[in-house]
């Protein structure tokens, strides 16, 4: 299992660029990345949060990812802290992702920047022989 | 000129053309100088995005860049492209996440000399009254289901109901505050559950509410017909539709993605997902968008009152004494269904302005009847240590623009950068030092906002006034800010 992050410099926005031997792994690295460019260091109680997600195609379905844990911070104040399975398959025409996570209260002000959205632009989830690599780009 | 492989063709001072290759269905052109090109569009993919606009189907002219041009995300930020109602398509990416992001500016009869002891206090009050920061909001009474749906139909109509405002402040809004085609039942219940909380907020980012001095007149008589004056207070305020519009913007854009197959489209960037205008998916967006809309105008009249009152508490005047007036409300992130001359023809079109503001002439129907006679105000914010602009539309924005013009500075320095660039210093007193007292939520706001993260705003108008497109009017010097 190999996956890493790192943030790129972009004038506007927020841009990161994760890579992972398959696509779980992209979806935990994005999730991570996602989580340093959001709080502060934070240390409180985990909690248990599972969910399902379908989507027509490896992209569409990061951005629900990404934007169902932006909702999260947004609207619970709980962010994601660690992912303990997270399994993506085809279901038919879709892929369902199935993610079962840890997350922790956030306190307004633990909250360095807010995330208007996940774009999808340069985004590609295409594989290669060295696994998944892609740039996103958050619009703050 | 060649950049980074991209051929620009000078046509006049500030005017360059991409021309149209390969799939481009028209060519591009930029409003931008030759030092500005130098200097800031060499390392970025900004230019590649005025072409890539170029190819959405039905685009009409050219795919336009305003002068603060800089890399978004499907468009380009400053990008306006107009595309054809029964041809052509809508794009989410070509209005952006904060839909209706935009600036409204309001007078007062104070003169700077007479308060400037009392700046502090006022901005300390501004900072009580008015929720700024991430997932700022309960600025006022507890909004129902009822009242989100009305402020979705109805912009600012309901804040004016609401006594959080005048019916003058309604006269002085771009569209007076309401498209009047939204319909709260294709706004999602996310979309709703995120919005209910902000009506009322600025939020974080570069939005922000600034008191400033007007500084310097270019014209006398439009200043005048305006309500603007030297030495006067004015209040600025720059943000948007919140969280609900960056969920519309969110939900519509998977919908679009998804049916874009059927559509078979070529674009070059995921971003650029679109659906024409007469389909149920573009048509379901312009409405969830209008509505959109309507929430950011109605957060902008909010805000005002919130200010006014602020005023109020700090200098215990009468509203008459206080003579807090709307100048204008403009929008920069939106589409909108306007006339306009193509090839000769006045036709209606879907005008997409992302990070342009509209511009329109003397004698336009679409503007409040006391400044029929000069133009609409344009209003660009610059950064909070140097200055803003007060422009007006002209006659040659119509003809070349599509009735748009530019919407700010656009940024020099990336967040990061600019975190560096003041670490271990106090901005805070060295803008009091230079004049402008700043109360923020966080003080990594401050850094990141900070002068020098932004380019010089008036390189930026002083294109547009050499175009022509848009004249100065006057410039703000801001002495007070409230940040996220």
């Amino acid at each position: 299992m190999s996956y890493n992050y790192h943030f790129i410099d972009h004038t506007a926005d927020l841009a990161v660029e994760v890579q992972g031997d398959t696509l779980e792994e992209i979806f935990i690295a994005s999730a991570l990345a996602f989580r340093e460019a959001v709080v502060e260091n934070i240390n409180s109680k985990k909690e248990k949060y599972s969910f399902e997600l379908y989507s027509y195609s490896p992209e569409t379905l990061l951005v629900s990812f990404l934007n169902e844990l932006n909702f999260r911070l947004n609207s619970e104040r709980k962010i994601i802290s660690s992912i303990n399975s997270i399994k993506i398959n085809s279901e038919g025409d879709n892929l369902k992702l199935k993610c079962n996570l840890l997350e922790e209260n956030v306190d307004e002000d633990k909250i360095k920047t807010e995330i208007k959205s996940v774009t999808y632009h340069q985004m590609n989830l295409d594989k290669t022989d060295e696994g998944f690599k892609t740039i996103i780009v958050f619009d703050i | 000129m060649n950049v980074n492989g991209i051929i620009l063709n000078k046509l006049r001072e500030n005017l360059w053309e991409i021309p149209a290759t390969g799939e481009m269905k028209v060519p591009g052109r930029i409003y931008i100088s030759q030092k500005m090109i130098e200097k800031g569009l060499k390392d970025d993919e900004a230019l590649k995005q005025v072409m890539n606009v170029a190819h959405l189907p039905g685009i009409q002219s050219y795919s336009l860049a305003m002068p603060d041009i800089h890399w978004g995300y499907g468009f380009p930020i400053g990008g306006v492209a107009a595309t054809d109602l029964n041809e052509g398509v809508i794009s989410p990416g070509g209005v952006g996440y904060d839909i209706n992001c935009g600036v409204r500016l309001a007078a007062t009869s104070l003169e700077y000399d007479s308060v400037k002891d009392k700046i502090e206090k006022l901005v300390a009050n501004l900072f009580k009254n008015i929720p700024t920061g991430v997932g700022s909001g309960n600025a006022i009474k507890k909004i129902n289901q009822q009242d989100m749906k009305n402020i979705l139909h109805r912009g600012s109509a309901w804040a004016v109901e609401n006594d959080f405002g005048t019916d003058r402040d309604i006269e002085f809004t771009e569209e007076s505050g309401t498209l009047k085609n939204a319909d709260a039942s294709v706004v999602s219940k996310r979309a709703i559950e995120r919005g209910i909380t902000q009506v009322g907020s600025l939020g974080s980012g570069n939005h922000f509410l600034e008191v400033d001095v007007v500084d310097e007149i270019f014209d006398d008589n439009i200043a005048s017909v305006f309500g603007l004056f030297k030495g006067q207070i004015v209040v600025l305020i720059h943000t948007g539709s919140r969280g609900l519009g960056h969920q519309v913007c969110d939900d519509y854009l998977a919908k679009i993605m998804h049916a874009s197959k059927s559509y078979g489209f070529k674009l070059p960037d995921k971003q650029l997902a679109c659906a024409p205008l007469n389909s149920k998916e573009g048509e379901e967006y312009l409405t969830a968008m209008q509505s959109a809309a309507n929430f950011a105008w109605n957060n902008r009249q909010v805000i005002m009152h919130l200010a006014k009152k602020s005023f109020k508490e700090t200098f215990k005047m009468t509203d008459s004494e206080l003579g807090f007036n709307l100048i204008y409300d403009v929008c920069h992130n939106i589409a909108k269904i306007e006339e306009h001359n193509i090839n000769g023809e006045m036709k209606k079109v879907c005008v997409h302005r992302k990070g342009a503001t509209r511009a329109f002439p003397p004698g336009s129907k679409m503007i409040p009847e006391k400044y029929k006679s000069v133009g609409q105000p344009v209003l660009i914010p610059g950064d909070m240590g140097r200055y803003s602009f007060v422009a007006v539309g002209t006659e040659k924005a119509m003809e070349e623009t599509f009735g748009s013009s530019c919407h700010g500075a656009g940024r020099n320095l990336s967040r990061k950068k600019a975190m560096q660039a003041g670490k271990g210093r106090n901005l805070i007193s060295e803008l009091k030092k230079q004049g402008v007292i700043v109360q923020a939520k966080g003080i990594r706001t401050v850094a990141e906002e900070m002068p020098a993260a932004y380019k010089d705003v008036s390189d930026v108008v002083n294109v547009m006034h050499k175009e022509g497109i848009t004249k100065k009017v006057a410039r703000l010097k801001p002495v007070g800010v409230i940040k996220g």
